[in-house]
Formats: C-alpha cells, sequence, structure tokens
C-alpha cells in the first residue's frame, strides 16, 4: 500500500466517523496549521474534519540544515469523549495495521507552534521505534483557549507506508532534487537582510488585510511568514539568531486572525 | 482479612508526573487510613503509564464502623484529593490537560466501593496490556488484582519491570564478555515506561565503520537502546525494551529503520564536522552567545584559558598544553554530532582532536574536562584537572554574576558545577585558591549591566562549600565556617582544615581551649600582635607562656604550610596550660604600671592570634 492509497483509506475510515473532507492547502511549515485546522479549532460547537498536508520542515542535521518533504493525514475533532486513542487504534486496525506482536506506545508529549500561538499535549505514536503520528489536546489556537478542546490526530504516511511492506520511496521524483536544492539554497544563498526585508513586507501586508477583517488572506501571509522564519532559522552561520521578535509579531498577528474569525462567528 | 485495590485507569501520562501523583497517593492514603483507624499489613502505590494504583492487603476496621460506608468516606476524600489527574499538568507546561481517565476501579473484598472521579464511576473493572487490545478484566475480589494484572501482560510495580531490565541486560552482556557500565537513570526510564518491558538484543548492522563507537552509543542511547560492550569491539551489541510480548520478527524492520535512521544521522554530522579540524570550528565559538549573557562561547574559551593556565602550576601540567586544551575544549559545542547528542561534548572533541593529530595528552585532557564528577571517582590530572576546575569556576562565576536564580534549573546546573569543583580540587589535592585566578580576570565578566562582581562569586563559593563538606563528609556548617576566611578560597586546604577542626571537636580537644582562649580575652587585649616588649613581662608565668608561644608560633606556621592542621591544633593545645597559669598569675599580681599593663595586652592579642591561625577555636569549642 503506498501513501497515496493509505490517505485514501484513512479519509474512507474518517468519513464513516463523520468527518467532512477539508481541501488539501499549500505547502506548509513544520509547525504550520492548516486555515482549516485553525479556524476549523475555533469554531463554535463540535466538527469533524479531514485533510491531508504536504509539509515541509527543516531538521537540523548538525550544521548542515536538511529540508524534509513529508506527507501527512491529519483529522480535526471537536466535541469529543476522549476515546480518541481507542479510535485512532481501530482506524489503523482497519488499514491493515494489526498491533498485536509490535510495540506500540503511546509518548507523552507537548506540542506548539510559538508563531501561531497554538500549543498542546498529547502523545506521539510511535509503532516499532517508528513514529508514526500524534494526538495533541489543542489547548490554545491563536492565544485562544477553544471550547470544547480540539482534538488533532495525525497519520504520517511515508512511515506507515513504511510499515505496511512499501519500500521506502521519495514522494515522488523530485522531491530529492527539491530537497537538495533547498539546502543548497539555505546554506549558501539565503541572504539574511532581504529575507528580513521581505518577512516585514509580509507582515504589513498580513497587519493591512486583518485591519480590514480580511482574516483568511491575513493568516495565510501569517503562514507564509512562518516559513520565513523557518527558513531564517536554517541558515547556517545563523541559526542562533533570534528570531523571538519575528515569532511574537506573528504570533500577534494569528492572535487578531482568531478574534477577527471569532467576532465572525459570533454574530 | 479483606484487601483494598483502587485503581485509576488513564491514557498514557508522563512518567514524572505519575511519580508525583504515586507519592502524593501514598502520602494521602497513609493519612487517611490512619484518620479512618484502618489498619493493613501492607499497603503498596504504583504505577505504569497508564495506570496509578493503590493497594492494602488485611485491613482490619473497627467493629463499630460499617466497612463500606467507611471506605466510602476514605476514598472519596482521596480521589477528590486527587481530582486533579483527571486535569493532570503536561511537564513544562502550565496548563492542565483535558482528563485522560478511562477507567475506575474501587474494590474492598467483593464489593464496589461507589466513588466517581471526572465523570468514571467506580467499577470491577480494569484492562490488561495494550498489545493484547487492552482485554478488560473483571475482578470479583480486590484480592485477585495482582494476579489478573500479571496473567494480562502488566507488570504493576515498578521495582519488579526495573529488575526484569536489569536482569535481562546482565545476561545479555554476559554472552559477550563484558558487562558494559548501564546508566542506571536509563535503566529507570525505561522501566517506568513500559507496562511490561520485552528484551530484545540485536547485534549493530555493518554499514558505519569509521563512526567511532561513543557516537554510535551516544546516538543509540538517545533513542533509548542500551549498548553493551563487546571487548573486542569487533560487534556491538544493544539491547532496546519494548512494552509487550512483541514478535521479533514483526518488529525487525522498524527497529532496523530507527537505529539506521539514528545512525545516518550522527554519520551525516560527523561527515559535515570532519570538513575541517577541530582548531577551525573554534571561531564559530564567537557567533555562540552565552547561556548567561556573558559574551559569546569564545569570550569563555578565553576566559578558560587564562584561569586554567593560572592554575596550571598548582596541578604540574605544562602551561602551554593547558592553553592548548582550553583553547579546543569548548570547540565541539559548534559541531554537529555535539549539537545533536550533547552529552558527547568533550567525547567528541578528544575523537575530533585526535584525529587531526594534536598530542594526546591534550585529547585526553580535551576527553575528562567536561565529564561529571561522581562521589569518590578519583578526578583527571595534570591538563585535564587545569581544564576541568577552569571550567567550573567559569560556569559558576557567570551564572552568579548574571544574578541567576539559583532555584532554576540552571540553579541546579551551578549546584552540580560546585559540586564538581570541590570534587576536583579535594580529590585532585589541588592546594590553590581559586578567587586569585578569578579576581586576575574580573573585567572579563562584565554584564550589560555594569561590571563584574567576582566578591558576590567567592561569598557563593564559601557558602557552597560549606554545604558540600557537610553533605559529603558530614563536616557541621558551623566548623566550615571556624575555617579561617584567608583559608576558604582555597577548597582543598579548607577541607583538610576543617576535617581537622572537627576531629579536634570531636574529641573535645578544643572546650578546654577555647575556655583557656575566653579567659585571656576577658583578661584584656588591646594593641597589635607581636607589638610586646618581654623585658616587661614581670611574672614568671609571663616568661614561660613567652617561651611556649615562641617555640609554637614557628611549627605552627610551619605545619599550617604543609597543611598538618591537626598537628597544628595539637601544638596549639599545649599552650592551655601556660595560658592557664598566666591568667591566674596576673590575676593574683595587684595594680601594675600603665607600660606593663599595655605590655600584656599586646600580649594577649599576640596568643589569641596565633590560636586563631588554624580555625576560630572560640567558637567551636563552646558548649554545643
Amino acid at each position: 500500500m503506498t501513501a497515496e492509497t493509505i490517505a485514501l483509506h484513512l479519509q474512507e475510515f474518517w468519513r464513516a466517523e463523520g468527518c467532512l473532507t477539508a481541501p488539501q492547502y499549500a505547502v506548509l511549515g513544520d509547525r504550520g496549521l492548516t486555515p482549516a485546522l485553525f479556524f476549523g479549532a475555533l469554531r463554535n460547537g463540535t466538527w469533524r474534519a479531514c485533510q491531508v498536508e504536504e509539509v515541509a520542515g527543516y531538521s537540523d542535521f548538525g550544521q548542515r540544515p536538511y529540508l524534509r518533504l513529508h506527507r501527512r493525514f491529519q483529522v480535526i475533532l471537536k466535541g469529543e469523549k476522549g476515546e480518541t486513542q481507542d479510535v485512532y487504534l481501530a482506524c489503523l486496525r482497519e488499514l491493515g495495521v494489526d498491533p498485536s506482536g509490535h510495540d506500540l506506545r503511546f509518548v507523552p508529549e507537548s506540542w506548539d507552534s510559538p508563531c501561531l500561538a497554538t500549543r498542546g499535549y498529547g502523545w506521539g505514536v510511535q509503532l516499532d521505534w517508528v513514529r508514526i503520528g500524534s494526538i495533541c489536546y489543542l489547548r490554545e489556537v491563536g492565544g485562544i483557549t477553544p471550547d470544547p478542546i480540539p482534538i488533532r490526530a495525525i497519520y504520517d504516511l511515508e512511515p506507515l507506508a513504511m510499515f505496511m511492506g512499501e519500500a521506502l520511496e521519495p514522494a515522488d521524483d523530485l522531491a530529492p532534487l527539491a530537497e537538495d536544492q533547498f539546502e543548497k539554497y539555505v546554506r549558501e544563498q539565503t541572504d539574511v537582510a532581504r529575507l528580513n526585508s521581505i518577512f516585514d513586507q509580509v507582515l504589513k501586508e498580513s497587519d493591512e488585510a486583518i485591519d480590514n477583517g480580511l482574516f483568511f488572506p491575513a493568516y495565510d501571509l501569517a503562514l507564509v511568514c512562518q516559513r520565513l522564519i523557518e527558513t531564517l532559522a536554517a541558515r547556517r552561520g545563523h541559526v542562533l539568531l533570534d528570531l523571538s521578535d519575528h515569532r511574537d509579531k506573528v504570533a500577534q498577528l494569528a492572535h487578531r486572525c482568531a478574534n477577527a474569525y471569532l467576532e465572525v462567528q459570533h454574530a | 482479612m479483606p484487601d483494598l485495590v483502587l485503581e485509576i485507569g488513564t491514557d498514557e501520562m508522563p512518567v514524572q508526573t505519575l511519580s508525583r501523583l504515586a507519592s502524593l497517593l501514598w502520602e494521602r492514603a497513609a493519612s487517611e487510613l490512619q484518620h479512618g483507624s484502618i489498619a493493613c499489613s501492607e499497603m503498596r502505590v504504583s504505577h505504569t503509564p497508564r495506570r496509578l494504583a493503590l493497594w492494602a492487603r488485611d485491613l482490619s476496621i473497627a467493629e463499630q464502623q460499617v466497612p463500606a460506608d467507611l471506605l466510602t468516606r476514605v476514598l472519596v476524600r482521596l480521589t477528590a484529593d486527587l481530582s486533579f489527574v483527571s486535569a493532570p499538568h503536561w511537564e513544562g507546561s502550565s496548563s492542565s490537560c483535558i482528563g485522560p481517565i478511562r477507567w475506575l476501579v474501587a474494590l474492598y473484598d467483593g464489593d464496589i466501593i461507589p466513588v466517581t472521579m471526572g465523570s468514571v464511576p467506580s467499577d470491577r473493572l480494569t484492562r490488561g496490556h495494550r498489545a493484547d487490545t487492552s482485554p478488560i478484566i473483571t475482578l470479583s475480589n480486590a484480592s485477585e488484582y495482582r494476579a489478573s494484572l500479571s496473567s494480562a501482560s502488566v507488570v504493576i510495580d515498578r521495582e519488579n519491570r526495573l529488575n526484569m531490565v536489569r536482569e535481562g541486560l546482565a545476561a545479555a552482556a554476559e554472552e559477550i564478555d563484558e558487562p558494559s557500565s548501564i546508566d542506571e537513570s536509563l535503566l529507570e526510564g525505561i522501566a517506568a515506561a513500559a507496562e511490561y518491558p520485552h528484551l530484545l538484543k540485536w547485534d549493530l548492522p555493518n554499514g558505519f565503520p569509521n563512526l567511532p563507537t561513543d557516537f554510535i552509543h551516544a546516538a543509540l542511547q538517545k533513542k533509548g537502546f542500551v549498548p553493551l560492550a563487546s571487548k573486542d569491539e569487533s560487534r556491538t551489541r544493544f539491547v532496546t525494551v519494548a512494552d509487550g510480548k512483541v514478535d521479533r520478527q514483526r518488529v525487525r524492520s522498524g527497529l532496523e529503520s530507527a537505529f539506521s535512521s539514528c545512525l545516518s544521522r550522527c554519520w551525516s554530522c560527523f561527515s559535515e564536522d570532519r570538513q575541517r579540524p577541530l582548531a577551525e570550528h573554534v571561531h564559530a565559538l564567537r557567533d555562540v552567545p552565552h547561556k548567561d549573557g556573558i559574551g559569546s562561547l569564545w569570550d569563555k574559551m578565553e576566559r578558560l584559558r587564562a584561569l586554567a593556565t593560572g592554575i596550571a602550576p598548582s596541578v604540574t601540567a605544562e602551561a602551554s598544553l593547558v592553553d592548548r586544551v582550553a583553547f579546543l575544549c569548548q570547540a565541539d559545542l559548534v559541531t554537529g554530532v555535539v549539537q545533536s547528542f550533547p552529552s558527547l561534548h568533550g567525547v567528541a572533541g578528544a575523537i575530533y582532536a585526535r584525529l587531526d593529530g594534536e598530542p594526546e595528552e591534550a585529547c585526553l585532557a580535551i576527553g575528562v574536562h567536561a565529564l561529571p564528577i561522581a562521589p569518590g571517582t578519583q578526578p583527571p590530572a595534570g591538563a585535564g584537572l587545569a581544564v576541568a576546575l577552569a571550567d567550573r569556576l567559569d560556569e559558576i562565576a557567570t551564572a552568579v554574576v548574571a544574578g541567576n536564580e539559583l532555584n532554576t534549573r540552571r540553579g541546579r546546573q551551578v549546584v552540580s558545577g560546585c559540586d564538581d569543583l570541590f570534587r576536583l580540587a579535594i580529590g585532585g589535592e589541588i592546594d590553590v585558591d581559586l578567587s586569585a585566578p578569578l579576581h586576575r580576570i574580573e573585567d572579563r565578566y562584565r554584564t550589560t549591566a555594569g561590571k563584574g562582581k567576582c566578591k558576590e562569586v567567592t561569598d557563593y563559593l564559601d557558602g557552597e562549600l560549606s554545604r558540600f563538606l557537610e553533605t559529603e563528609y558530614g563536616i557541621a556548617r558551623n566548623v566550615t565556617a571556624a575555617v579561617p576566611l584567608a583559608t576558604r578560597g582555597n577548597p582543598y586546604r579548607a577541607f583538610l582544615c576543617a576535617m581537622a577542626l572537627f576531629a579536634a571537636q570531636e574529641k573535645g580537644t578544643l572546650s578546654g581551649l577555647a575556655e583557656s582562649i575566653e579567659r585571656l580575652a576577658q583578661s584584656g587585649v588591646s594593641g597589635e600582635s607581636g607589638k610586646f616588649d618581654p623585658a616587661l613581662f614581670a611574672t614568671e608565668a609571663e616568661r614561660i607562656l613567652w617561651r611556649e608561644y615562641l617555640k609554637a608560633e614557628g611549627k605552627i606556621d610551619h605545619l599550617i604550610g604543609q597543611r598538618e592542621f591537626a598537628q597544628a591544633i595539637d601544638h596549639l593545645t599545649a599552650l592551655q596550660g601556660p595560658i592557664d597559669r598566666y591568667v591566674e598569675s596576673i590575676g593574683m599580681a595587684g595594680p601594675v604600671e600603665e607600660n606593663v599593663k599595655a605590655n600584656r595586652l599586646a600580649f594577649a592579642a599576640s596568643i589569641i592570634s596565633l590560636l586563631i591561625r588554624v580555625g576560630d577555636l572560640r567558637a567551636l569549642g563552646r558548649k554545643r
């Protein structure tokens, strides 16, 4: 079973559990949240949705920034009774992953996205020492405590495919080339001053959008800012740049987006 | 007699949180049982990642009480005390988490005690191991609890799980000749994170032939694997612990992928690091701010060079070698391997220095300079010792100068750094006043707020030395406080002096001497020590004391110089008789001329100055 077919099976399972299928969004940074998740987590009452995400996150191999492109299937559940682990496992079994005879762990962990003023707690899901996903209770989204607490469940598609006997292959032929080029770009070309200037401009654009109550475009631009920060953080020789100011500015934007959305909800 | 069991079933919770909850449960349960006049032959509190349990055996309850009613009241109070389990604090967060309580067992003998936690009512249903699809187990009686869990692959006692891991590791280590030293905290973590630890042995695949063994071990340990050393290093075997009875063949693919991925990462870092020699990595230290905000790591390296070369003569190490070690020893902090596996700081530096052809003595010193010093272990020697002392001294100084709260994590690091510093100085028998090299570079400890405050550092070290000597050697703090201030900057001397004073105090030697000093002081003391004229002595007792004083003075200074504090105290004790006779004689002598009186006062000042040269004997000799 390939990552694509796993995603389809997961979608089928969660649709049967009452989830809407949210459209796939642009490539996200490692700690990005799609608008469907960010705003969905804040909406009133119960809500269930799922979607495939493409993520481009820089891992730090020592001093060598390494862009990892991967896909994951995420589910957002609002108004659950707290039996998510059981449903998560039931889904794995439905997929053909039988945990018996394997080492299955729910490892407690905290998760946060400082740029999006979002954080939560839950578990990384490990199967035979390989992380295959996570479950997270999002205690704060955009600096606001949602009620009820939304749960985000993630299935990492490539490790699952590998577990199911699929040879470890990149998502497509271009992926290795893309990863090489991003690495070279971050190591050799990125101009910190120019990236900072772009950051300021995008931030300003986002700020103006939210001034006009346009929280979707504002949030979209906040995600661009987040990726710029991740690139700056990965820039060789500048890994120690103090980016907390940048993060705070984007977090304020995310908070304004969350508030603007809630105002519309309550109107 | 009947048993009682209370089991709170949860989704997996952090081990530290569970440990704290278990302590609390034990404390509250003991108090509640006592309050209800309930006796039991044994009480245990246990936890696994998914459950927190109280089990009390052979309960005896006063006849006039209705057991069910009483225990309901007790458990209602107990569960109310633990109500925050339903909203526990996840580690490192200030907010509470959503309630993970999944089931609640409250059984007295065969009866359910009706209590509720969150929205979960008590029942007689518990669950087995997750790998067995968490089978639901019905308990007909509390006495069945432990056996039922055991048959469902749950080892409820952490100590039993730890023993299973220890025994399995010992057997695995024996198979390859060399039982290696195994980090106990790693084992504790492994045992705490599983309901049924199942050991798996594996040989490392041959794919990383040039990767240093230390790097392989660090990478594996970070993943929770326990490496075992082979005597001939022909193969690396490691052990990992699965949770539940796993099938070796089924987990093979995941496990091999996990260790390949962590070793690939290590290999990638190693290759990148080796693009240039260690000495070139040093320049990157300029870009790394010091954690206490006192300059950069480059500045730290420069401070280490100054401190370590200042200490070098005391450890009989060649200054140029010490300087080279101090120059290189921080460089691995900016290498990929150490950034990925911080525990390799020092070890990685030594390996890289060796590959660069640095002198072997320097490599060894780099390798040991950052090692924590456990009580009773032999500290390094030579350059390694000089740089290790400098490293700890700088760590403490920057934290104190930066005004770090010493009750924080950083504060605990500093306390641990103090312990290392004192163990290095005392264990290495280093006779050096550490405040001297520190004060020589005081201007390098400037904060943005202003001038560095090395006086605060030495005061802090002084306080920490008292704490250290008390906890490590049982020397009461007032004894260390009696050590002369000038000696306390030198931990090794201060230790020897405190030990001698402590022994003399324990023998009771000091009380008579203290009384003599007291009498002498009461007879009047003034003037400058040594400014007296023997020609003005009016009594034989004065002349006898003077002769004894002269004999003792030279010996005591010599003995203190030789760090023979116990002998020095013995010599001082010999002065007790002459002092007493002197005090008695001048009391009986009646009025004397002013110049004779002034001479006596100066003589008394000289005697007392001599007597307190080893320590404040007057304070120590007072009746406790």
